[in-house]
């Protein structure tokens, strides 16, 4: 009696394996968050101010920088309206910028070392993190006449520059 | 009788940014004789802005001239913009940086006052 | 104190826990964190104002103690002001999901001179509320408990009942047998007129329902509704309706009570129910 023999092939597959690599760089990098929006109050007639004494709100500007010692922080306060009311006189402006939060102990001394000239307050950002900088701004209408009523609008420049 | 005055600095309700990378670009010879040219990155993580101003400026922040597809990019909400910069060779030594600055619509009431500028130092 | 708030991710929780140092410098964690099986501690974010002297050195820890080693800490976080101006910091560090158990009491501890104002301490965390199967009958893998079945105890299978069952049957039987041949003897002429009173009963029972009946055939004739040959008499012989055995007592004096056949009564039902309870026996 034949036998019929069945020949089976066995069929392996096979699992091919790939490594796919995900690359990415650190590079410095800062990015600029407006955080809390300021107010002017109007302690009198001739007078705007953020102050907090003088009803107003300061607002505060939070800069992120991921490499220590790349950027420096360069703060502009107002020096003119871009939008308000006709003026006929005019406006005399001071300003100035501070360290207001901090995500290191260390950047307290960004208050120390940095450097005022006109308007603007340049810190230097030697500590990678988040640091809040308040903004003071102040105008007052010449000849001590009252500012006319209508909405006035002041711009903050806020820049993060490379070192 | 006091007029009231309506005063805004600026407002903000929320966090948003944009970054500019890298941080030190290279400029490196393009395909045009005597022009430089290099690649930045806008990432736009503000929902109130949609227009970036692209600058090169000198040292003292003064513009100088360059050339790319346009002076202004419209970046929507979390998009990312690449941005080529061509210059000319001899404007190297005097390029100092290149920033990307927030703009707003002149029709459109902003409701951030923050002008926020980044800038990249020229390597 | 305890967890604010949290969100759900497909099956793990997230959440923060409230201001852990709202009331003071130092806290209980089982007052912060939310009692989870397999909670972890993903970051701790916090905040304070180091009110200083610029000149002056103050160095602030914010810190909590871990549990399964003692005198080490889980978490420490150290802030160096010496030499600084004072300010408010705010700092976010993440844990590497860190067991909620493992932190230990939290305090913030201040070196030199300086102070701490308004701290602000918050916890994220996570937790899978499925870590415990049993926990919820949705969780993957919950067994439902098997209830426990009471065992209940079959009191005709205890022997002394049953000995007694047979004792008060034994004792029964032989009652009854007494009773009986006293009551064949007593109760005869009870018996000859309790039939006789059947009788009657019988007798006015049959002459009422013949009545009834009669009244009745008279009405349906009346209506035409049976036929004439209903009524007509029959030629079969004459019909007894009642048939009754007299015999004063005599039959029920003839029949003996046969206490051995009460024994072996008694104890065929016992073997009987022995059988029957044996095909429930496990």
């Amino acid at each position: 009696m034949f036998r019929k023999l069945l020949v089976c092939a066995v069929f392996s597959a096979s699992v091919a394996a790939e490594n796919v690599p995900i690359n990415g760089t650190v590079e410095g990098n800062c990015i600029v968050v407006p955080d809390t929006s300021g107010v002017y109050g109007n302690p009198s007639a001739d007078v705007l101010s953020t102050a907090a004494t003088d009803g107003g709100v300061l607002p505060v500007v939070r800069y992120d920088v991921v490499l220590a010692d790349y950027y420096k922080a360069v703060i502009t306060t107002p020096t003119s309206f871009s939008q308000s009311p006709g003026l006929a006189d005019t406006v005399a402006w001071t300003g100035s910028a501070a360290v207001h939060e901090v995500s290191d102990a260390g950047m307290s001394a960004y208050d120390t070392n940095k450097i005022e000239y006109n308007a603007t307050t340049e810190f230097d950002l030697t500590i990678a993190g988040s640091t809040w900088f308040e903004m003071e701004s102040k105008a007052e209408y010449g000849g001590d006449k009252p500012f006319p009523g209508g909405n006035y609008t002041a711009m903050v420049e806020a820049n993060c520059i490379a070192k | 009788m006091r007029n009231s005055l309506l005063l805004l600095l600026f407002l903000s309700g929320y966090a948003s940014a944009h970054s500019w990378t890298p941080t030190y670009p290279v400029f490196k010879p393009s395909y045009m004789d005597k022009v430089l040219e290099t690649e930045m990155l806008l990432f736009n993580k503000r929902k109130d802005v949609e227009y970036f101003e692209v600058m090169v400026t000198d040292e003292e922040f003064n513009k100088l001239p360059f050339v790319s597809t346009n002076r202004i990019y419209k970046a929507s909400y979390l998009e990312r913009v690449k941005v080529q910069i061509f210059i000319r060779e001899e404007m190297l030594f005097k390029a100092m940086y290149i920033c990307s600055r927030s703009r707003f619509l002149k029709q459109e009431i902003p409701t951030n006052m923050v002008s926020s500028r980044i800038c990249s130092k020229i390597r | 104190m305890v967890y604010s708030h949290f969100s759900y991710s497909s099956d793990i929780v997230f959440g923060q826990s409230l201001n852990a140092a709202s009331d003071g410098m130092r806290w209980v964690m089982t007052n912060v964190l939310p009692q989870q099986m397999g909670l972890e501690v993903t970051n701790v974010l916090y905040r304070y104002t180091a009110v200083k002297d610029p000149d002056t050195g103050m160095i602030v820890y914010v810190q909590n103690e871990d549990t399964a080693n003692e005198g080490e800490y889980v978490f420490r976080s150290v802030d160096d002001w010496s030499g600084l101006p004072g300010n408010t910091i705010t700092k976010s560090i993440p844990v590497n999901a860190i067991l909620g158990s493992r932190f230990g009491d939290g305090e913030i501890v201040v070196e030199g001179e300086g102070r701490v104002d308004d701290p602000f301490i918050v916890y994220s965390y996570r937790f899978d509320p499925c870590f415990n199967p049993q926990s919820s009958p949705d969780c993957e893998g919950f067994i439902p408990p098997i209830p426990d079945i009471p065992e209940v105890a079959d009191p005709l299978e205890d022997d002394y009942v049953q000995d007694e069952i047979d004792r008060k049957a034994v004792m029964r039987s032989e009652e009854d047998e007494e009773e009986e041949r006293e009551g064949v003897v007593e109760g005869s002429e009870e018996d000859l007129e309790k039939q006789m009173l059947e009788e009657r009963l019988g007798i006015a029972m049959e002459s009422s329902l013949a009545a009834m009946d009669n009244a009745t055939e008279m009405a349906l004739a009346n209506m035409n509704v049976f036929p004439n040959s209903y009524s007509a008499s029959l030629t079969s012989p004459e019909y007894v309706s009642k048939a009754y055995i007299s015999d004063n007592g005599t039959l029920v004096k003839t029949l003996v009570r046969q206490s051995r056949g009460i024994r072996m009564n008694n104890a065929q039902d016992k073997l009987h129910r022995a059988l029957v309870r044996s095909q429930f026996e496990r």
